[in-house]
């Protein structure tokens, strides 16, 4: 969540589902194992230390669909099921 | 300190003007981000004023509001920049100060490894909550734990113009960092009220450093650091000693402090606890020729907190707190040498922006009330309560 590039030196971008999206809620909750407000908490140390950035919101999985097809490096999460030709699977172990 | 402010300015348009000669022009200033908050606090205290003008009624002193930027200038230059308003008591008057802006760039970076140095106003990373303690979302509670977060002197522990060295590197989800931070400390009326006995007059930050440590993972598990900080202040002294009156224009004084913390984080609780060893020095040259007094004073004390906090939803927490700072003296301590406060307080987000809290504090002793705010006597009670109640709102 902290890194800022890829191993092939491209800058990662982040993208995540607003705080109300089911989605988002079962990605923090049994993914990170967090309740979203912490993810939040550690988001918002970053930016009003001014060390970080926060990940860019979007309103939907199409959105992140097209936005992550659409910006190098970007990194963001739908349900399987949504999967789209246009990006990548990064499966988590 | 001309030089000082001369080298920061023309290493920071040094980086400004060798990243411009390399750069494609449209690529400046991307990635805009601003954000902002603000709170009001309602305090009630017995006995003392505490955080505001709060003694034996209901007082609205305190608020805090902070509006920040920040930008990528180029590339892998960033800047970020945060003005910040914090009214504490009527005695403080308006606070509203550049609380940090600074550039920021990265000298080697990889994946798992950058190294890289800040320039400029830089929040002090002191223990693991200091660069964010006036933010309502990202603390536990209304107050930050006084024994280790103290308000007495906070500009000093807040930011500094300077200069920061940083790295980190990842192994897995783990962290190592390590930063170091020389700066010119920040001087004004709270420090000066610390020392008021001496009658203090032109008081300068001379020059401080930050040294901190730490590993761990941000929110799951456990995460450790260690913090090495010295600011150092020169000042002008008079005071009375027997019928004349001592004047030093050439006193100083410095405060050091170690603290130590650790944190482990699961999914509905977290427990903290931090622990610091804090010494306090002055030194008033001109008392060396005075018969029965020593030009150098050294004082120690020791302060720690620990803190439980669970998550019973996504909207509400609570947590259990005790917080101790006791002087290390050769005899019983006195009202205003410990602290001992245990608290309690919930809090409520009905949206991601909108915060609601309460807490309640139970406190034996004076030593972390702002001396300015209150006037004390051996014939005070030591034993007191507060509670209060904040409402935020962020963007």
């Amino acid at each position: 969540m902290k890194k800022k590039l890829w191993s092939n030196g491209d800058r990662i971008s982040v993208f995540v589902l607003s705080d109300d999206s089911a989605t988002h809620k079962d990605f923090c909750r049994k993914l990170l194992k967090v309740f979203p407000r912490q993810l939040e908490s550690v988001w918002y140390r970053l930016v009003y230390s001014g060390t970080g950035e926060k990940p860019v919101s979007v309103n939907s999985e199409e959105e992140m669909i097209e936005l992550v097809a659409k910006t190098p490096g970007a990194i963001g999460y739908i349900r399987s099921e949504n999967m789209h030709e246009e990006t990548k699977v990064i499966s988590i172990k | 300190m001309k030089k000082q402010k001369l080298f920061l300015l023309s290493s920071t348009l040094f980086l400004l003007f060798s990243e411009f000669l390399l750069a494609d022009q449209n690529e400046w200033f991307q990635r805009n981000n601003w954000s902002a908050f603000v709170s009001q606090t309602a305090i009630y205290s017995s006995d003392y004023n505490f955080l505001s003008q709060s003694d034996d009624k209901l007082s609205l002193d305190l608020w805090e509001a902070g509006l920040l930027v920040s930008t990528a200038v180029k590339d892998k230059l960033t800047f970020s920049a945060q003005i910040l308003g914090r009214k504490v008591s009527d005695s403080s008057g308006n606070d509203l100060r550049i609380d940090y802006a600074f550039f920021s760039y990265p000298i080697y970076q990889t994946m798992n490894e950058t190294f890289g140095l800040r320039l400029g106003r830089i929040r002090s990373s002191y223990g693991l909550y200091n660069e964010t303690r006036d933010i309502p979302h990202t603390r536990t509670g209304i107050v930050m734990p006084q024994s280790i977060y103290f308000d007495m002197t906070r500009n000093s522990f807040y930011s500094a113009d300077g200069i920061e060295l940083f790295g980190y590197r990842d192994f897995d989800d783990q962290r190592l960092s390590a930063q170091i931070f020389i700066s010119k400390p920040v001087a004004d009326d709270d420090e000066t009220s610390e020392v008021a006995q001496l009658t203090p007059t032109n008081l300068k930050g001379d020059k401080s450093l930050l040294v901190k440590i730490s590993y761990g993972s941000e929110y799951d598990g456990l995460r450790s650091s260690f913090t090495y900080y010295r600011p150092e202040y020169k000042v002008d002294v008079s005071f009375p000693v027997g019928a004349t009156t001592i004047v030093d224009k050439d006193a100083s004084f410095y405060s050091e402090s170690m603290i130590s913390s650790l944190e482990y984080n699961q999914f509905d609780w977290s427990v903290t606890a931090e622990y610091l060893r804090h010494k306090f020095s002055t030194n008033i040259p001109v008392l060396e020729n005075v018969p029965g007094r020593q030009a150098k004073n050294i004082g120690y004390e020791e302060a720690f907190y620990v803190q439980g906090l669970y998550r019973f939803s996504e909207q509400w927490e609570s947590y259990l707190r005790y917080d101790s700072t006791e002087r290390h003296m050769n005899r019983s301590l006195l009202d205003n040498e410990k602290w001992h406060d245990i608290n309690v307080g919930a809090s409520f987000r009905p949206t991601e922006n909108w915060l609601l809290r309460t807490e309640i504090h139970y406190i034996e002793g004076l030593s972390r009330l702002l001396s300015r705010d209150n006037v004390f006597s051996s014939a005070q009670d030591p034993y007191w309560t507060a509670a209060m109640f904040q409402i935020a709102y962020k963007w």
